[in-house]
């Protein structure tokens, strides 16, 4: 087909023109302080992809925008937070508690969160799974607000229960520093900084989304997920069972959101009740950034998003940043509501 | 004159007979602040004093009047509803103050706060129209996200524009928004003969925001009823058949943003010059929601409906909890932890259960328009998609009774 010159497309192309363009002069300018910025684009990239998997999955088969996820993020991180203060785990521990703490965090959060996930879709969605669409999006919105209740309550337990935790529940709190802020690449000439706080955010992160790519392609259940996103009452017919394909969604896009949810505490180094919503929408943007409903669009839109908002953190300024990313959302589904890799139409929507 | 004049005396008198409930109601609604001072001067100022809560509730009530035009009319789920309340805020600072980031305070004539007002409500118009022209092509979901995109952006904006370039008109660094200090010193209301409202008797402005409030519920049903009206139903329906029956989509929903727009910036700019100062961090998401729960709790595409979920949904955060933290302290002597909990802190948890609870019971809403009601349930007569499970059902039935 050949590409049809509209305004859509030039406005298209003039803008990210204008941003390549940008981008070169940048990296013009100070190589070394480009590059660290796409290393730290690259680490919150990699959580915001954890979480944007979630939202395409579950879009993908129920075609429901799971607005309580960024919360379940949440949880993930407060049940690492709770883990830490209970193993009084501190910057100062041994490393070999610091090791068994985080292994704990790595297994506990993604279990809290997918049980979280699988209750919420079992006692709040699907009892509306033949209801207008409208119905249950604002369900989902009534989920994620009780989700950030029990964040107000949880952060504001006292101290001499949890220690990390206590005082005001609207407030933040700083999450340990249990992995040491030593430059890997200290010795080398790059002059780039890069913490184990990093490589936690990419190392895991990159692994779990070749495993679920894996997951979904190769196993049946993955098959069965994808013959049910295609088409729920066929594949009805052919005899899967719709419900628990459902739920095994959602316990998949629960684990990752834990996973995120820890390496997130980690990354940004503290914990707070409406930490989700603003990751929420982030990794929504990303996955819809990557085609909603695209597995693999959805890792790509993480990164990006990642990217976007750490070269817009160090160019543009902070505060701006949240326009950037919803100037960018806003822009890509009036112009491209497919995305980048998506197949879908916006009349789906 | 005469048979108008009995039949008026006789439809009065209908009117208490059948109706004396609403009558009773609201007479006490428009007595309400005699009724507080009275109460707090019985009671030695330990209840009432409810009025300046009560302007508030009435400002979330005209919001949700507003939103329901968007939303239970047109059936444009708006996530970013806040937006336009900060527009209509923010001219209105703007317009009024005597410190405006340019040069003079625009000339206007002594009693510039209902000059001002009025062209609040029309930049929030046009807003509306400039915000609703990108989301013709999106529906659904999509709609409801890039709404919610600006509803973020619009804020951003405020807080951050305090160094405005515009190259070519002698206009450099200019702090417009004066970021999180924000503006104050508003025009107050002016009444001829009368004077000023003042921040110390607050009686005037609930007067105020009761009429505002008639005026936009009479608006509301004039609307419901016109062709425009007829025209949004039909789209929120099903806007394939409703545009090839005729109806304009494009012209219909930017009317439907641009009036909703409206409504919200008259509600900014109302609520802009009781506060005295507008800020950005008063019109973030919780607004938006706060809204969009009251909407969707009273009743989507029910005027009534709205205005009852306004008056709730505001009245339960502004004056309930309150009231519950104050028992609860009392009751502490007896039960200590009761004496610790600030239901006010409450506020998400309620909001979220409330959200669901309906949503799963009564998906329409308390007090129903009829064919928003159907719609609600017209998924749950077919069962699906396809009616394969109600096929399955009827199976089952079947073989459990064979």
């Amino acid at each position: 087909m050949k590409p049809k010159i509209t305004f859509r497309n030039v406005a298209m192309w003039l803008i990210m023109a204008a941003v390549g363009l940008f981008l070169a002069n940048a990296f013009r300018s100070d190589p070394t302080l480009f590059a660290q910025q796409v290393i730290n684009g690259m680490s919150q990239g990699a959580i915001f992809a954890l979480v944007a998997l979630g939202y395409t999955m579950v879009y993908g088969i129920i075609e429901l925008i799971n607005f309580a996820h960024g919360d379940v993020y949440m949880v993930g991180a407060f049940t690492s937070m709770t883990i830490a203060s209970l193993l009084g785990a501190s910057h100062t521990s041994d490393p070999s508690q610091v090791i068994v703490t985080l292994f704990l965090m790595f297994i506990t959060a993604p279990l809290v969160c997918a049980l979280l996930n699988f209750s919420i879709e079992r006692f709040a969605y699907r009892p509306l799974r033949s209801s207008p669409r409208i119905v249950v999006l604002i369900t989902a919105i009534g989920v994620s607000f009780m989700l950030e209740q029990v964040g107000l309550w949880w952060a504001s337990i006292p101290s001499d229960l949890l220690s990390y935790f206590g005082g005001s529940g609207a407030t933040p709190k700083a999450f340990p520093a249990l992995v040491p802020k030593i430059n890997l690449l200290a010795g080398t000439a790059l002059g780039i900084n890069l913490t184990p706080k990093h490589l936690f955010a990419l190392g895991l992160a990159i692994p779990l989304m070749i495993a679920l790519r894996i997951f979904v392609q190769r196993s049946q259940t993955g098959k069965a997920m994808r013959a049910t996103a295609q088409n729920r009452d066929a594949a009805r017919l052919m005899g899967i069972n719709i419900d628990r394909i459902i739920s095994i969604t959602f316990i998949i896009g629960g684990a990752l959101a834990g996973v995120a949810g820890v390496a997130g505490a980690l990354y940004f180094e503290g914990v707070q009740w409406n930490m989700g919503f603003d990751m929420g929408l982030k990794a929504f943007t990303a996955a819809v950034l990557g085609g909603i409903g695209n597995i693999t669009g959805a890792m790509l839109g993480g990164f990006f998003i990642g990217l976007v908002s750490a070269l817009s953190d160090q160019y543009l300024a902070g505060q701006w940043t949240r326009a950037v990313v919803f100037g960018l959302l806003v822009l890509v589904l009036v112009f491209k509501p497919t995305g980048i890799l998506g197949t879908g139409s916006s009349q789906k929507a | 004159m005469g048979p108008l004049r009995e039949l008026s005396i006789t439809s009065m008198g209908m009117l208490l007979r059948k109706r004396w409930k609403l009558v009773i109601l609201v007479i006490l609604v428009a007595l309400y602040p005699f009724i507080d001072s009275a109460l707090q001067r019985m009671s030695g100022y330990a209840i009432g004093g409810y009025t300046g809560s009560l302007v508030t509730v009435l400002m979330y009530a005209m919001l949700a009047l507003g939103l329901n035009i968007v939303v239970g009319y047109a059936g444009l789920l708006d996530l970013g509803y806040a937006a336009f309340f900060a527009i209509g805020a923010y001219s209105m600072a703007l317009l009024t103050t005597p410190h405006p980031p340019w040069d003079t305070p625009f000339p206007f004539p002594v009693n510039y706060f209902w000059v001002a007002i009025i062209i609040s409500a029309g930049i929030a118009l046009f807003s509306g129209f400039i915000l609703g022209a990108p989301t013709i092509p999106l529906r659904g979901d999509y709609l409801a996200i890039v709404t919610l995109g600006f509803g973020e952006i619009v804020p951003v904006l405020f807080r951050n524009l305090t160094c405005v370039t515009i190259p070519f008109v002698n206009i450099n660094c200019l702090d417009l928004t004066a970021g999180e200090r924000g503006v104050s010193l508003i025009a107050l209301p002016n009444v001829p003969g009368v004077g000023n409202f003042s921040k110390i008797d607050l009686a005037p402005w609930y007067w105020l925001g009761l009429l505002i409030i008639l005026v936009a519920l009479f608006l509301n049903r004039r609307l419901e009823d016109s062709r425009l009206g007829r025209a949004w139903m039909a789209m929120r329906e099903d806007e394939d058949a409703a545009a090839s029956m005729g109806v304009d989509i494009v012209r219909t929903k930017l009317l439907a943003f641009g009036m909703g727009a409206a409504f919200s910036g008259f509600a900014g700019a109302y609520f802009a010059s009781y506060i005295q100062g507008v800020f950005p961090s008063s019109f973030d998401f919780t607004v938006s929601v706060t809204v969009l729960c009251a909407v969707v709790l009273g009743g989507s595409g029910n005027p009534y409906g709205a205005l009852l979920g306004g008056v709730m949904v505001a009245g339960i955060d502004r004056i309930g909890l309150g009231f519950m933290t104050t028992v609860a302290d009392r009751l502490g002597a007896f039960i200590p932890f009761l004496g610790e909990i600030d239901f006010s802190l409450w506020r998400y948890g309620l909001y979220g259960l409330a959200l669901v609870i309906v949503m799963l019971v009564r998906p329409e809403g308390l007090l129903p328009n009829k064919a928003r009601a159907r719609e609600f349930h017209e998924g749950q007569e077919e069962e699906g998609l396809s009616g394969i499970a109600a096929a399955e059902q009827e199976v089952e039935r079947e073989s459990e009774a064979g």
